[in-house]
């Protein structure tokens, strides 16, 4: 707007200024990365000078695995690694010569600059679980036998210093026990808890009034004591391991507002509703809410977990509940509890749960709701005469449960949508057998005044906790 | 726009010709403008607020986890929405000939319901509290009904005008706002399966409805007014060729998202690319005859770059996206040369040159105006629209940085001149 005169000089000049500060910013971007890229880093045990080549790979995130999972480049080369990830949760990618690459949502790419090239080095996805599942990524130097041997001296490296490559996280959430045997939290079946203890209430809620049923269900992360002077980092449904115990009639719809506050992607399956999984069971990012709606047409006590894989970790690590579907014309008892019996596979003490521990299927306790041996040290209470229900759901993640209480017999057997017993038959149930995900309920009239414990009877895992007991006043 | 009141521009060059005489809506007003310029003055302090709130929102972004969304809501609904009620109705009185309005109760009205509304939206979204939001899109929903109306009351009342088609053009995207505004609001509520579609559907009408058929149909003659050049035979024409068009092409997009049909989306973007193609014509001929040599005229025709640029992306996201979810995870694509690109700058552009002209005052002080909003205008330009390019293209995280800063600089280079234009108006008598 100025006289016409001068603008000829000047947006020429303005112009190369502008473009200027263009590529200065962009020099100054790329001298960053390098920086703090792993060329720089000193804990590198590729002290090999750039040969002056890049090579650059695409390397795709699917189905918990990295393809390829071997990369192979002439030593000494700069190695740019373009990561695609094409499933639907997020995954990223680190080294462990330092770089991370950033952590890319499903169907994006990322890029990560692995530095100068000069030996074997491992990566892996640091998303919990993910490099337990498999997702591992090895780069090698042309140069096979030595690299190999590298590799081979790398991994004895990472095995005395368990977790080292992932010490430097800070992501909370992210950091998980590379070798866990002897990080597993010191736990004594037998020890009673503080005095000050509060058993979960095992009493089952009342099937609340009205057909639809709104319930939130956040997903945290939360500090717990699992076992005595054991704490863990769950993954929880509202906090608890179980998360709340549901309870409607057939017929009511329910409406889940599911919001992750987690530090990874979670989802929930609702096994009390029959729906195509696609969407409602997908797993969302951290910070975001999905809404999950299903009619219950069907009676029984039905898990609900995260839909998340690896789910034997997410189950495993405390994303569990059930949802009580009355069958029609249930009768009214005296007392009515709810047992979740589930699997703890602990972690170093305040970290989550250990998956190879897991995947090994060698659990360190096994629980009903979520403590072990709470209702041996506080009994569940009634009164001799009464009838008691015990729903019971074995969450698993793997193992059988057998629900035995011992000196009673159970007169009704409800299992999985069926009954298989009343009391107007001859018979009676010594044991409710119920597979990972199943549930039931059993009745019981106690006959005297005692204390009658009740076990899992399977019997390595009533030692490892499952058992409490009903005292009878 | 020749808004300025004749005798107040003897250094603005010829009015071109074709364009609506001179001094039309500012006539009856007392020269230096207590009126008009008081109005533009108080009013154009909303969108440059919003940007102010945008430039703040990017330096703290990291600690602000729905920043995105917040982003893109102060920049579209905060600063561009303000900017396209109130220049669009100054634009309409224009090219309708409308006399000079008494009062400005009802327009004011308007924008204080579309700012309680703003507000609402805002806080309701960036703190997750659906119900604020909800009561927000509500009240913004009014005001467009409010707006809309009134255009509609304008064309009636009008004499025939050679412009009236500009004011068609924000007659339909007005319409497309009032589409797109209550889906936004119920995805404030509901989040399930077809949410994809859904904000597919509400990011498209509003982006190419509401702001591009605006943009389109302002330039017709704020572009020739921008260049000081006469108006290209045959662009009014054009403007009327275009508008069916983009409006069939919107229409296809939004059931093609909608309904998740990619190929009718794809569809809908080409007419709307082709509504745009359209309209450049006689803008690139005018531009020909006398180029650009000001802020707002490079901002603008590199604008309509971008917008031809992000119409091919979003074309080709939507046919490369095997499913919805994938569509509307990879729109991030599309957004940053569409807001950046076109919407910024365009608003930016327009801006540079209204924001001065409105305030009056005399040539004297307009011409000081939009020499403080055009200092440096070759190095803002070519630095955004640089750092856009390496953006746009494959970067390392820190190269990314480094060019969003550059960015946001070209943005704070704008917003201190605008700022301090405002507050000394203020203080002119």
């Amino acid at each position: 707007m100025n006289a016409p005169a001068a603008a000829p000089a000047r947006p020429l000049g303005g112009l190369a200024t502008g473009l200027a500060l263009v590529l200065v910013a962009v020099l100054i971007g790329l001298a960053a990365q390098r920086v703090t890229g792993p060329a720089a880093g000193p804990g590198g045990a590729t002290a090999v000078a750039w040969n002056g080549h890049t090579t650059t790979v695409t390397v795709a995130a699917e189905g918990m695995r990295f393809h390829p999972d071997t990369v192979t480049v002439p030593a000494g080369d700069r190695l740019v690694i373009e990561l695609v990830n094409r499933d639907a949760r997020r995954h990223d990618l680190v080294l462990a010569t330092g770089p991370r690459s950033a952590v890319v949502a499903g169907a994006a790419t990322t890029r990560l600059e692995a530095g100068v090239i000069g030996g074997a080095v491992e990566g892996w996805c640091s998303l919990p679980g993910h490099r337990q599942a498999g997702m591992r990524l090895t780069i090698t130097t042309a140069e096979g036998a030595t690299a190999e041997r590298a590799a081979a001296e790398r991994a004895a490296a990472d095995g005395t210093a368990a977790g080292q490559p992932a010490a430097g996280h800070t992501a909370d959430g992210h950091d998980h026990p590379a070798v866990p045997p002897a990080a597993g939290a010191a736990f004594d079946a037998m020890a009673a808890p503080a005095a000050g203890f509060v058993a979960r209430d095992a009493a089952a809620p009342a099937p609340p009034a009205g057909r639809l049923h709104r319930v939130d269900l956040r997903v945290r992360e939360v500090q717990r004591e699992v076992a005595p002077g054991v704490r863990q980092k769950l993954w929880t449904f509202n906090g608890t391991a179980p998360g709340p115990v549901l309870r409607g009639r057939v017929g009511d719809t329910f409406e889940i507002t599911l919001s992750n506050d987690g530090s990874v992607d979670h989802g929930v399956d609702f096994h009390a509703g029959a729906l195509a999984p696609d969407v409602p069971m997908r797993p969302i990012d951290p910070g975001q809410r999905l809404t999950y709606r299903f009619t219950a047409t069907r009676a029984g006590i039905w898990m609900y977990h995260c839909s998340t894989m690896p789910m034997l970790l997410h189950i495993g690590n405390g994303m569990y509940g059930a949802v009580i579907i009355d069958p029609p014309a249930l009768p009214a008892v005296d007392r009515e509890y709810v047992l979740v019996q589930s699997e703890l596979y602990l972690g170093a003490d305040g970290a989550i749960g250990d998956l190879a521990k897991m995947r090994a299927e060698t659990p360190d306790a096994v629980v009903f709701n979520g403590y072990a041996a709470q209702y041996a040290h506080r009994p569940l209470t009634a009164t001799a005469g009464d009838r008691v229900r015990v729903w019971v759901l074995n969450a698993g993640p793997s193992r059988t449960s057998a629900f035995h209480v011992v000196g009673a017999q159970f007169d009704t057997v409800y299992r999985e949508g069926r009954w298989e017993l009343r009391p107007s038959g001859p018979g009676a149930a010594q044991v409710l057998d119920l597979a990972p995900a199943a549930g039931g309920f059993v009745e019981t009239v106690l006959p005297a005044p005692g204390t009658y414990p009740f076990v899992s009877h399977v019997m390595v895992d009533a030692e490892r906790g499952a058992r409490g007991a009903i005292r009878a006043g | 726009m020749s808004d300025t009141p004749t005798g107040d521009t003897p250094t603005r060059g010829t009015p071109p010709r074709g364009t609506p005489p001179r001094g039309i809506p500012a006539g009856g007003t007392a020269p230096g403008g207590t009126g008009r310029a008081g109005w533009h003055r108080r009013a154009g302090l909303l969108p440059v607020g919003y940007l102010v709130a945008l430039a703040g929102v990017a330096l703290v972004h990291p600690f602000l986890p729905p920043w995105r969304w917040l982003a893109i809501h102060l920049l579209l609904l905060g600063a561009v929405t303000n900017a396209i009620l109130i220049w669009s109705a100054h634009f309409t009185t224009a090219v309708l000939r409308a006399p000079a309005p008494e009062h400005r109760r009802g327009e004011a009205a308007r924008l204080v319901l579309l700012n309680a509304g703003v507000a609402g939206v805002l806080a309701g979204g960036g703190t997750d509290r659906p119900a604020v939001g909800v009561a927000g899109a509500a009240l913004v929903f009014a005001a467009v009904v409010a707006h809309l109306l009134w255009l509609a009351a304008r064309l009636r009342a009008a004499l025939p005008a050679r412009f009236a088609i500009t004011v068609h053009y924000y007659v339909a995207a007005a319409g497309a706002l009032l589409a797109g505004v209550p889906v936004g609001a119920w995805m404030l509520v509901a989040d399930d399966d077809s949410r994809p579609r859904l904000l597919l559907f509400h990011a498209h009408v509003n982006l190419l409805g509401w702001v591009t058929l605006t943009v389109l149909g302002t330039l017709l003659t704020l572009w020739p007014t921008i260049l000081r050049t006469r108006m290209a035979d045959g662009a009014p024409a054009a403007a009327r060729r275009a508008l069916p068009v983009a409006v069939s092409g919107l229409a296809l997009l939004g059931a093609g998202v909608l309904a998740w049909w990619p190929v009718a989306g794809a569809a809908g973007v080409a007419l709307v690319a082709v509504a745009a193609g359209l309209i450049a014509r006689p803008a690139v001929r005018a531009a020909r005859h006398k180029a650009p040599a000001s802020f707002a005229g490079w901002s603008i025709a590199a604008a309509g770059g971008w917008l031809l640029v992000a119409l091919g992306l979003d074309a080709w996201t939507l046919l490369a996206a095997p499913d919805a979810d994938t569509a509307a995870g990879r729109f991030g694509v599309v957004l940053v040369p569409l807001l950046a690109g076109f919407v910024a700058q365009t608003l930016l552009g327009a801006m540079a040159y209204l924001l001065p002209v409105a305030l009056g005052g005399g040539p004297a002080a307009v011409r000081d105006r939009a020499g403080r909003l055009d200092r440096s205008w070759a190095q803002r330009v070519a630095m955004a629209n640089g750092a856009l390019a390496v953006l746009v293209l494959p970067a390392p995280p820190y190269v990314r940085i480094t060019t969003s800063l550059l960015i946001l600089a070209a943005l704070v280079q704008f917003l201190i001149p605008a700022v301090r234009i405002l507050i000394a108006a203020r203080r002119q008598p």
